[in-house]
Formats: structure tokens, C-alpha cells, sequence
């Protein structure tokens, strides 16, 4: 009995190895990812897997119009596709398989079992590419942090590697160019500003009966504010970090976005009922309701997306009604979905990305 | 220091007025803009009046925030330094303590458990307390052999107990659902002060006073329990039974203590040398001091916690970061003779 169950992986591993000698006498080209790795990819690429970053998948249907020949993704990509509009455009999102990863560790011989052409991961994760390299699979990393977490360029920087990997250089200039535009023509809108005209902004990036956390500045949240003409009141803060009731009454902020990283919404701090020891009635933003949710659309708004150029004008717009008061977001929205995404947004729709649902913030 | 008993007895009063100092002190202390004189008056005309007559705002920072906090950091910082002098004393061990013992580790295991299935306070306190007395027993039986227990046997039997239920909580970890009971779990084995609420403390404090109302009450006995079994027998003590009341007392703290600001290593072991430091090694000083000079200790490095930066800085790294280092000292000072 068991040296038939030896005999049986013997021979897998022989056709394991196999398969990797018949891939490596395909042609090849060379890809610089964004760790400055020369990665050696086939000429054609036909089976992707996204192991992370989890908002990658959004910008990959992005830049395809579609998840054709995205076969495998990390299940927290996928149930943040569930309350996304994700599906809507890519049916087929909901068939990708995640059963490779399991408790956030990948199974490597589930991995190889797929035959990917290409895996495309998250570049601080050391230990994903170890992982890549021994299995001898092409690894492409995406870097998160693009100039200190600046989102718009995080963004234009995958659809670039995205182009590269794809050899589809005409969907990236245009993302790209949209996203610089929208870019430019609000900081020419927001230029001269005084710094006592920017609302102090707080942002609840983790807020649960467990986690309390804001983004200060070097993370996504300062990056944000800077872009759309306010304060982050936890500048002085780095990363994501653990702050305390206190500290946000000292700060009262004018303004307070809550992520889709966090279940609640802005009616639970206007009727106080988040959690029994914060008492958020005394904070300015609750009192005067400028309490907002950050929108939900292809994915979650706050780390880079897909729809990152439209929230900045979100915030732009929260921000500074009265200078964005000819901006509807409504209209921006569809327009950009038509668009890039090629579909036509119901009402209904368009509601749901302003006004996400508390489950969203699930597996994270 | 001299060593005059009337000198120590006026010492002994100045500790038990230094954590109700200390307290009043730290409620005027952190990152909300009250001096301490605005936020001491805020809480008295809180106390008069209630709500009334107070800005809300400074109501909701002295009453709601400091306060319960730092009452919590006060109780749980006499509780684990108490129940370290009690366990040093009864296994005539320098190194006993609730960490040391396996108390700590079995208690998160029982509490982390209890979070498995149940979201009630008393379910945790509950199992931290069964869970915490079965790994003292555990680490007592294995190092007893011939009726006698060496501090090595003790310790390295402690260590053992320690990694297993560790191992335990990991165990519990790798099956909790990821959504939504390992962030809890997660966070609450880190330990932080800053989700306290009246409700929770009102549960966890009766467990702490009540043993540390045992441990007062029997200081006296533990220096005969510190001497050889057969001499505390000759002097007429029911041994075993003064000694299970006194584990069931100073595990209760610990439970307790752990299931209410998580694992808080270091206070246990280095509070009670201090206080040895200070009166010698008579339990009848020992006990009070360490309840004294546990809750102060707490008390400052949880209002550090709370108001060094903006952002939150969680206890644990801190007692460690500031206990290791004043351990090394001590060690270097006394030659480890006074341990």
C-alpha cells in the first residue's frame, strides 16, 4: 500500500517537472516588477493568479474590461467582490477558485495544480514569494506603498505593470490619463486654499469592538486628505495606528469618514450607539453631520482601485461643497463605469456605491 | 535605609496614601486638554451633581474615559503584584510568579475558550479562573518528587505548563472563524485598558478584592508556610489547606486581572522584589507594599499607554520594555542575593 502511494507521487512530481521543462521551452519575455526583479513570463499569458494586493483583482477587471483568465484569487478579494459591483461587470468573478489559500497560507501544490502562467502578488509579502520562487512559477510583485502611499499613482503604476504583463499598452494610457486629469483639475480648484479653509478630517480606517485605528500621515489616509484639500488631524501619526477616545475629542475634527474596513456608519455615531464607552455626541463632525461613509463601488474606496480617480472627487466634493458645487458625483460615476467597465448603472446601483452595506467590511 | 519599625510602619501608611495620590493624579493626566486642577474639579462636581452642571465634553473625558481606567489600572496592578508575592512566598520561590507558574498562559487559554463560544464577561472570568487553577496544580504536581519541589523543578515544570498552554491558545486560534472571533481574541491577548467600561469592571472587580482580601488577611500565615513544610506543621498550621485557599486566591486575581486587561507580563515578579528591596522579606510588609507599589507601577505605565503619544501604545510592551531592564538591574545590584 504504500509504495503504491509512493510510487503515485513519484510519478506526479515527474509530471510536475515535466510540465515545468515543457513551460520553460516556450518563448519567454522579461518583466521588471516593482521590486526592481527582472521576471522571465511567457509570451503569451493566458492563467493569472491573484494572490494579493485584495484590491488588485478590481483594477485588473479595470484595465481588461473583464476577469477573463484571472483563474485564481485570495478569498478576501473575493468575499469583498460579493458586496461589490464587481460581479455586476464580471459575472465570472464569482467562479474564480480561492480554495488555494486557506487561513491567509498558500497551498503550494494547489497552486501548481492551477498551472498558472503568472502569479501577481503583494510585494511585502517576503514569504508569498519564497514561496513562488521554489515552486519555480513566474512571481510579479505590486508594490502598495507607490511615493508613500500616494493612491492615484499606486493605481497608475498597476495598470501599468498590468499593461506590460498583458502587452496591452492602449487601455493603460487612457486609465492613466483619466486619472491625472481628474487629478490636475481638482488641485487647480483647490489652489490658494488657506490652510484655515481645509476641514480637519478623521479617519476611522479600523473602528470595531476590537480595533480603534485612524490613518496618519504615510498611508492612504494622509495621502487622501492632502489630495482633496483637508487636514488629517492624525498627521503626526505614521502608518495605521491605535488611537483612544480621547485623543479624537482633543482633535475634533470638523469631519469624519468612516472605511468599508469597518462595519459601522455615520447614523451609528449620530444616534451614539457604536460602542458603550465612546461617546461620540460632543464631537464636532457628529454634531454638525458630517459623518460619511467611504463609497464602495468595484471595491472598497479607501485603499487604490479601480475607482480611485472617483473618489477623489468624493472627497473633493464632501470637503468643499460650495467650490465642487457644479460637480454631480452621480453623473461622474456612470460615466466613468460606461466607460471603463462598459455598463450602464441602474439607479439602484449607483445608490449602493454611496451607501454600502454593513457587511462589506466581512474578512477583513 | 534604616531598619526601625516605626519607621517602616510610616512608610507603610505614605503607601497606602501613594495610589489614591496617584490616581487623583492620572485622572488629570492625558491627551484630551484639562489641566489636572480643571479635570480634579470635574470629577468633584461630577460626584456632587452628575452630569449637571458639567461641560459635557469634560464630563465624558474625566467620568467616562479616565476614570474607569484608570480605576481598573490601580486593581489590576495591586492584584498581579500581590498575587506574586503570595506565590514567591508559598513555594519558597524568588522566580514564582503568575507567568512563571503557568497561571497566566492557563488563564488566557480558559478566557480565550470562553471567547470561542460565549461573549459574556462572567463565562471568561469563569474559565480563566478553572483553566488557570488547573495549569498551577499541573505545574505543582510535576515538580514535586519525595514531597519536595525545587525552585529549578518549579520553574522548569513551569515553563513546560506555560509553553503548553500557549500552545493550547494557538490551538484555539487556528480554529476560531478568522471574520470575526480571532480579531477579538487576537486583540484582547495583547491587552489594553482602553476598553474598559463600568459594566466590565464592576464584573471583574469583586474576583480581585475579595482575593486580595484573602492574601491581606493571610499575609501572617505566609511566613510560616515559607519555612519548611515540617516546621509549619509543627507550629499547628494546616498546611495544605492554607496553602490551596492562598492559589485559589492569587489565581483568582490573575484570572481575573488577565480577562480584564489581557496578558500583562512583568508586575508579578518585579513589584514584589522591590517591595523586598524596601522592608525586607517579613510578609506582614511585603503583601500591602506590593499591593501598593503594583497599582502606582500599573497605574504609570498605563497612563503613559494612554497619553505618551497620540496614538494608543499597548501595556504589554511597555511593562516589559521598562521591567526587563530594571530586572537586569536589580540582578547586577543585590548579586541575586535578596531574590
Amino acid at each position: 500500500m504504500r509504495r503504491t502511494i509512493l510510487s503515485i507521487f513519484a510519478v506526479s512530481l515527474l509530471v510536475q517537472l515535466a510540465a515545468g521543462a515543457a513551460f520553460a521551452t516556450d518563448s519567454r519575455r522579461v518583466v521588471v516588477d516593482q521590486t526592481g526583479t527582472e521576471v522571465s513570463i511567457p509570451e503569451k499569458v493566458e492563467r493569472v493568479v491573484i494572490t494579493s494586493p485584495w484590491p488588485l483583482p478590481s483594477v485588473y477587471v479595470l484595465f481588461h474590461g473583464s476577469a477573463d483568465k484571472l483563474i485564481g484569487m485570495h478569498p478576501a478579494s473575493l468575499s469583498a467582490a460579493k458586496y461589490s459591483l464587481l460581479p455586476r461587470i464580471a459575472p465570472e468573478v464569482v467562479e474564480v477558485d480561492s480554495s488555494f489559500i486557506k487561513n491567509g497560507e498558500i497551498n503550494v501544490e494547489e497552486l501548481l495544480k492551477m498551472r498558472p502562467d503568472v502569479v501577481l502578488y503583494n510585494a511585502s509579502n517576503l514569504r508569498n514569494k519564497a514561496i513562488f520562487e521554489k515552486a519555480g512559477i513566474p512571481a510579479v510583485a505590486f508594490s502598495t506603498s507607490v511615493e508613500k502611499f500616494n493612491v492615484m499613482n499606486t493605481l497608475n503604476s498597476w495598470v501599468k505593470l498590468l499593461g506590460e504583463v498583458f502587452q496591452k499598452e492602449d487601455s493603460v494610457k487612457e486609465i492613466v490619463d483619466y486619472g491625472r486629469q481628474t487629478y490636475d483639475a481638482i488641485q487647480s480648484r483647490l489652489a490658494g486654499l488657506a490652510e484655515e479653509d481645509k476641514p480637519r478630517v478623521l479617519i476611522l480606517f479600523h473602528y470595531s469592538e476590537t480595533q480603534f485605528m485612524t490613518s496618519g500621515s504615510n498611508f492612504y489616509g494622509q495621502y487622501w486628505c492632502d489630495a482633496s484639500g483637508a487636514v488629517n488631524v492624525a498627521s503626526e501619526l505614521r502608518g495605521m495606528t491605535d488611537i483612544n477616545m480621547e485623543q479624537v475629542y482633543e482633535w475634533n475634527p470638523d469631519i469624519i469618514y468612516i472605511t468599508n474596513f469597518s462595519s459601522f456608519m455615520p447614523e451609528d455615531l449620530y444616534e451614539n450607539k457604536a460602542l458603550p464607552n465612546h461617546d461620540w455626541s460632543g464631537v464636532k463632525a457628529v454634531r454638525e453631520g458630517r459623518v460619511y461613509k467611504f463609497p464602495l463601488g468595484i471595491y472598497r474606496w479607501f485603499p487604490p482601485s479601480g475607482d480611485s480617480p472617483l473618489n477623489l472627487k468624493f472627497l473633493a466634493k464632501h470637503n468643499h461643497p460650495e467650490l465642487f458645487e457644479d460637480m454631480d458625483l452621480d453623473k461622474e460615476v456612470r460615466d466613468y463605469y460606461r466607460r471603463f467597465y462598459h455598463m450602464d448603472l441602474s439607479d439602484e446601483e449607483v445608490d449602493r456605491i454611496f451607501h454600502p452595506v454593513r457587511e462589506a467590511a466581512g474578512g477583513v | 535605609m534604616t531598619k526601625r519599625f516605626d519607621f517602616r510602619l510610616v512608610l507603610l501608611w505614605a503607601l497606602v496614601l501613594l495610589p489614591l495620590l496617584a490616581g487623583l493624579f492620572c485622572i488629570g493626566v492625558g491627551r484630551y486638554s484639562l489641566t489636572v486642577g480643571e479635570s480634579f474639579k470635574v470629577l468633584a462636581r461630577a460626584l456632587a451633581f452628575g452630569r449637571d452642571g458639567v461641560d459635557p465634553m469634560n464630563y465624558s473625558v474625566v467620568v467616562n474615559i479616565r476614570l474607569p481606567r484608570v480605576l481598573l489600572a490601580l486593581l489590576c496592578g495591586a492584584g498581579l503584584a500581590a498575587s506574586g508575592a503570595a506565590f514567591q512566598s508559598i513555594f519558597t520561590n524568588p522566580l514564582a510568579t503568575p507567568d512563571t507558574l503557568g497561571v497566566a498562559a492557563g488563564a488566557s487559554f480558559g478566557a480565550v475558550l470562553a471567547l470561542l463560544f460565549w461573549d459574556n464577561l462572567l463565562w471568561i472570568q469563569a474559565m480563566a479562573l478553572v483553566s488557570g487553577l488547573a495549569a498551577v496544580s499541573l505545574t505543582f504536581w510535576i515538580s514535586r518528587s519525595r514531597g519536595q519541589s525545587s525552585v529549578l523543578m518549579m520553574i522548569l515544570s513551569g515553563v513546560v505548563v506555560s509553553s503548553m498552554f500557549q500552545a493550547f491558545v494557538s490551538l484555539v486560534k487556528y480554529l476560531a472563524d478568522p471574520e470575526d472571533k480571532l480579531p477579538a481574541i487576537t486583540y484582547w491577548l495583547l491587552g489594553s485598558l482602553s476598553s474598559i467600561t463600568y459594566k466590565s469592571l464592576a464584573i471583574g472587580a469583586p474576583f480581585i478584592l475579595f482575593g486580595l482580601a484573602v492574601l491581606v488577611a493571610t499575609r501572617w500565615k505566609l511566613n510560616v508556610l515559607s519555612l519548611s513544610e515540617d516546621e509549619a506543621r509543627s507550629m499547628g498550621l494546616d498546611v495544605n489547606t492554607l496553602r490551596a485557599v492562598i492559589v485559589v486566591a492569587a489565581t483568582m486575581i490573575t484570572a481575573s486581572a488577565i480577562s480584564m486587561c489581557g496578558q500583562v507580563g512583568w508586575i508579578g515578579l518585579l513589584v514584589p522584589h522591590v517591595a523586598r528591596m524596601l522592608f525586607g522579606s517579613n510578609n506582614r510588609y511585603v503583601v500591602p507594599a506590593s499591593i501598593s507599589l503594583g497599582a502606582v507601577f500599573m497605574l504609570v505605565i498605563d497612563t503613559v499607554a494612554r497619553s505618551a503619544t497620540a496614538a494608543e501604545i499597548p501595556v504589554s510592551i511597555l511593562t516589559a520594555t521598562i521591567g526587563a531592564p530594571f530586572f537586569i538591574f536589580l540582578l547586577k545590584k543585590t548579586g541575586g542575593n535578596r531574590l
